[in-house]
């Protein structure tokens, strides 16, 4: 049996403090990324409300902005110590649900530099039911339809973006519009953006500037009609327009 | 010791009497508890989401029968007249035949009876989503006055103790004869759980067990394009998205629908999708069983809807008319009819039991 003096036992007994302390304190080295999501016409917050026909595009079509449901995967981070993080998750974002608007990324190695990642899915990862148990009825608010080879601009996987409202028609009519886009015909029109790059920081904002989807080139809403997740001519211009409606802001 | 004694006695009064005031003053439990209860294991289809985890109530052969029992037997209701299965017949898909469902003397209910065929993979439950478990939802409808009119669970709890049955299916169910209501919204969960419809003719034409005429394959085309765009709020598989959409049905609301959950101006006259499977059966439709037939709905949709401030864009064919034939709205109804499951119908493990 061990006998402890009085010094050996304040010792011990400060040891087993420190240790205590020690163990209990959060991790400070380890970092956390919050990202917000946010979408902007003319540099200001989208008001949802289809009656809300505010905005208007190149081709002069005033619009409104009911929601706007999209996909990033692919999501890489980059650090300020050089290193690389690829996030196997994917983001959802769904502007009726304010929980998919913002994420935080915790235990980075560092403060984040950089951002890529890709609108919707490549077509390998863009298969059906892939994503059948994921968070905030991803997989039923986004399923592309699988028309089981009767028809093969439907093949299955999810849409990439769903943007909806209201737009005013040739005859002045206001008239819904629903700009979807996905794997029409099979084909990958996911648009994978190169970094993002930033000063160091834990918070950022991901914007989707609307107008951008509309301006260039020019997407007649009239021409296109509401629906166009057939059209393989509408989604190859959406496909150009989306290359630059992102941009990314230190917060 | 006196004191010892007195005072675990209360503690031991206080444990077997739940908090929903259960007298059971008069009650001698002699269940035996086994400690086995078989589990049922839920079988659907891959483009079906799994079942949320239910790790608190874990699906049993013995729940399932005491569940179907509460479901179809009046001792659920305040005056021993009106059950479950009053309004949630399974002829319709567990949903009712007319416009509004009778509760206790003979009240007339607010909302068509909406069908709970698929419930366990759903996670917003009535009309307007008002609750998201299947066990609260069984709550409201035991006390709504114009339903099953209970004034308490001490009512309910004591009609059930007292009766030559429910004790001993508790028993079996739970290990214990002892009824409270948390049991008895777990076992009609659990029964309800097993309301599984997955064998529709769509389901083996999936499966490449039968074959759709002409008529239904453009009726498919036709419902999972934006021809017909029935999909995006009925989408294959459950063919419910789980959500709430303003359908453009009037102008103007007399009810509000998801608004009175959420507060959301943009939700007024917005209701729960409901699920197609077996809509053959579940006539009348809409949240106010306002369209008697197929035919009326189709012809509704193929008019486009009403524009109003909140309908959903979905409806983008508002104000012009999906512009379907004759002959496209017979292959659309042709499609729908696909949906239907007879073997569920007609399944007795779901039926009756004081039936057999």
């Amino acid at each position: 049996m061990i006998f402890l003096t009085k010094h050996n036992f304040i010792l011990f007994v400060l040891l087993s403090f420190t240790l205590i302390i020690v163990g209990c304190r959060p991790d400070e080295d380890k970092i956390s990324l919050n990202i917000q999501f946010k979408n902007l016409v003319a540099d200001q917050e989208v008001v949802y409300a289809n009656d809300s026909i505010i905005y208007q595009n190149s081709s002069g079509i005033s619009y409104s902005v009911r929601r706007v449901l999209y996909v990033l995967s692919d999501i890489k981070l980059f650090l300020n110590d050089g290193n690389e993080l690829s996030l196997d998750d994917f983001f959802f974002i769904n502007t009726d649900d304010i929980s998919t608007l913002n994420r935080t990324i915790d235990n980075l190695s560092s403060e984040c530099i950089g951002i890529s990642f890709r609108l919707g899915f490549s077509s390998e990862e863009n298969i059906d039911n892939n994503y059948i148990n994921s968070p905030n009825n991803f997989h039923l608010s986004m399923l592309w339809p699988n028309l089981n080879g009767t028809n093969l601009a439907f093949q299955g996987g999810y849409h990439y973006m769903k943007l909806e409202g209201k737009f005013i028609n040739d005859l002045f009519e206001e008239t819904f519009y629903n700009t979807h886009t996905g794997p029409t015909n099979g084909e990958d029109f996911s648009i994978l953006y190169p970094q993002f790059s930033f000063d160091p920081t834990s918070s950022i904002v991901i914007n989707m500037n609307i107008n951008n989807w509309y301006n260039n080139p020019v997407y007649d809403m009239v021409e296109f009609g509401s629906g166009i997740m057939g059209n393989v001519d509408a989604q190859s211009i959406l496909y150009q327009n989306g290359l630059d409606v992102f941009t990314v802001q230190v917060q | 010791m006196n004191r010892v004694v007195f005072f675990f006695c209360i503690i031991l009064c206080i444990v077997s009497c739940d908090k929903y005031e259960q007298d059971c003053s008069n009650f001698n439990n002699d269940c035996v508890d086994n400690g086995f209860l078989n589990p049922v294991n839920l079988y659907y289809p891959s483009n079906f989401p799994s079942p949320p985890a239910s790790l608190d109530n874990p699906i049993t052969e013995a729940g399932v029968n005491l569940g179907r029992h509460l479901f179809y037997d009046p001792i659920l209701s305040g005056d021993n007249t009106i059950s479950c299965a009053s309004c949630h017949k399974q002829e319709h898909a567990f949903g009712d035949n007319t416009q509004y469902s009778f509760g206790v003397n003979q009240l007339v209910g607010e909302r068509n009876t909406p069908t709970i065929i698929n419930s366990t993979f759903q996670s917003h439950f009535d009309w307007d989503g008002k609750t998201n478990s299947l066990e609260d939802q069984a709550i409201r409808p035991i006390f709504n006055e114009i339903e099953l009119n209970n004034n308490s669970w001490s009512e309910v709890i004591n009609r059930l103790q007292m009766s030559d049955l429910y004790p001993s299916l508790f028993c079996e169910a739970f290990g214990t004869n002892i009824i409270d209501s948390l049991k008895v919204l777990q076992a009609l969960a659990q029964f309800e759980r097993t309301l599984i419809s997955v064998d529709s003719k769509f389901d083996k034409w999936l499966k490449g067990e039968v074959a759709f005429t002409d008529e239904e394959i453009d009726g498919f085309n036709i419902y999972s394009t934006e021809r017909g765009d029935c999909f995006h709020c009925h989408p294959i598989g459950l063919f419910t998205d789980n959500a709430f959409h303003n359908n453009g049905l009037d102008p103007e609301f007399l009810d509000l629908g998801r608004y009175n959950v959420t507060g959301n101006q943009l939700d007024q006259g917005a209701f729960k999708s409901p699920t197609l499977r077996n809509i053959e059966h579940s006539a009348p439709y809409m949240h106010d069983g306002r369209f008697s037939t197929l035919d009326e709905v189709i012809e509704f949709y193929n008019f486009g809807g009403h524009d109003s401030p909140t309908v959903d864009p979905l409806m983008k064919y508002v104000g012009i008319g999906l512009l379907l034939t004759p002959q496209e709205k017979i292959n659309l109804k042709a499609f729908l009819l696909t949906l239907s499951d007879d073997s569920f119908i007609n399944n007795e493990s779901l039926s009756n039991p004081f039936n057999q």
